[in-house]
């Protein structure tokens, strides 16, 4: 597309008198004056005004008009400019015609820091009214029924357009495809789009890095990065998940019992019971089991776990209640007459215990009995609990961040509700 | 990102096996005692 070429034409603008330049001539049949606005007929010459402007034009292109850009391997020359919107007016985008002399017209539409690479479809396409449209193998959701109004245009085009033209919109999508239907009184048209990063128009006119608008929310025939990822973490939960269940085969002793210290109380506190010394060879926990038939009542054993050699200690304590009875026509329980503690990585050593128990006893009552069963490598679920929690954290996190990316890109739909979109 | 959760998952592997070997409690028992007219008590 040289200066030469037979499809451009430098020509005044009959309105205004600006230079301007067509270029895709006998391809194109309307052109847009980039200083006045006006719409000018260049189907024929002398080029006739077909809607002088009525104000100077308010927007300006990101990508200049004659500006040439290469997309998978073809160059194309950007030659019109469009806003259009939503019939309130809210909701604006910008659509970039690009023109090839032997591969025809393309479309680049930008809406919120958005792009989309749009082909024309020239196949006789029967959209459905609800969904699904298949198109070429794939199957494509309903996402979006509305009118798309003209509010501005620039450069030329292919069609006669002013602003104020209103067509019906269908939009079908199946990320990061959309294919779209325009109907209006005189004809319908049909395009395939396809989601791309800004970057990569960026890279295609060769715009300075960050040229264009970041991207803001989620478009709606954007990809969502969350299913691409879900393998890793899937697959990365499972292996963890065995090699954590294979530390725990691997690295679990058995229970031992160390000894049981029995006693009971008549008095509270108990005078003080000192255990025999106990060796520990290697590092584990030690777990006080109290049992005691309480009966509305309580028990609590204070414990300490002396080192012998050392004089160090560390206590601890576990305590018991049960208490039942009849309130408002039902028979209640609470608490249990068993109750366990258990103290971790106590090292190796040899170990004495000294214990003292508590409760409410009274000088008309009997004694009460209790046991304090003492046993080494009692089994303790709370580290694999949070060792799974955990693990499986990423993963619920990639399954939470991708269900609030379809949410959000279902909330801009028409047509369904969030849940009907997950199907 | 993926750098840090295999990070995150090889730490929780590490401490895992360190925890069990030594048997380290993370989540003690804190024993409730019962007694009329105060409720629940946590010693």
């Amino acid at each position: 597309m040289a200066g030469e070429s037979p499809f451009v034409k430098p020509f005044q603008c009959p309105a205004c008198g600006a230079p301007q330049t067509i270029r895709a001539l006998g391809r194109t049949t309307e052109y847009s004056c980039d200083r006045c606005g006006s719409i000018i007929d260049i189907t024929n010459e002398p080029y006739a005004v077909l809607h002088a402007a009525t104000a100077a034009p308010a927007v300006s292109p990101l990508i200049p008009l004659g500006r040439r850009g290469t997309f998978d391997g073809i160059k194309y020359e950007c030659i019109g400019f469009m806003v259009r919107s939503d019939p309130t007016g809210d909701y604006p985008w910008h659509e970039y015609l690009l023109f090839n002399p032997y591969h025809g017209f393309r479309w680049l539409m930008t809406m919120n820091g958005h792009w989309n690479f749009i082909t024309p479809v020239f196949e006789d396409v029967e959209p459905p009214l609800d969904s699904p449209l298949n198109y070429n193998g794939r199957t494509y959701k309903l996402f979006l029924r509305d009118s798309a109004v003209v509010r501005f245009v620039q450069g030329e085009f292919y069609w006669q357009v002013k602003v104020g033209d209103e067509v019906q919109v269908r939009e079908y999508i199946a990320p990061p495809y959309t294919f779209s239907s325009e109907v209006d009184k005189y004809e319908r048209n049909f395009a395939h789009a396809e989601y791309i990063p800004k970057t990569t128009v960026e890279r295609a006119f060769a715009l300075e890095a960050d040229a264009l608008p970041i991207q803001d929310g989620v478009f709606p025939n954007q990809p969502s990065p969350y299913p691409a990822q879900r393998a890793f973490y899937v697959l990365g939960t499972i292996i963890t998940l065995i090699v954590l269940v294979a530390i725990s085969f691997l690295f679990r002793q058995p229970t031992e019992p160390v000894t049981v210290v029995r006693g009971s109380i008549a008095t509270s506190p108990t005078p003080l019971i000192t255990t025999e010394t106990f060796e520990f060879t290697n590092h584990g926990n030690l777990r006080f089991t109290l049992e005691s038939p309480v009966s509305n009542s309580w028990i609590d054993t204070d414990i300490d776990i002396v080192n012998a050699d050392t004089g160090e200690s560390t206590d601890t304590a576990v305590g018991a209640s049960y208490y039942f009875g009849y309130e408002g026509g039902e028979y209640w329980t609470e608490g249990s007459t068993t109750a366990a503690t258990i103290v971790g990585d106590i090292p190796t050593g040899r170990y004495y215990f000294t214990i003292q128990t508590t409760g409410a006893v009274s000088a008309s009552a009997p004694a009460l009995p209790y046991t304090v069963a003492i046993d080494r490598h009692a089994a303790y679920p709370g580290n694999i609990f949070v060792a799974i929690v955990i693990t499986v954290l990423p993963l619920l996190i990639n399954l939470f961040r991708g269900g609030s990316f379809e949410g959000r890109r279902w909330s801009a739909s028409t047509e369904v509700s969030k849940d009907d979109a997950y199907d | 990102m993926r750098e840090l959760v295999v990070v995150l998952w090889v730490g929780v592997a590490v401490w895992f096996a360190q925890a069990t070997y030594y048997e380290k409690t993370m989540l003690s028992v804190v024993p409730r005692i019962f007694r009329p007219g105060s409720g629940f008590q946590h010693k």
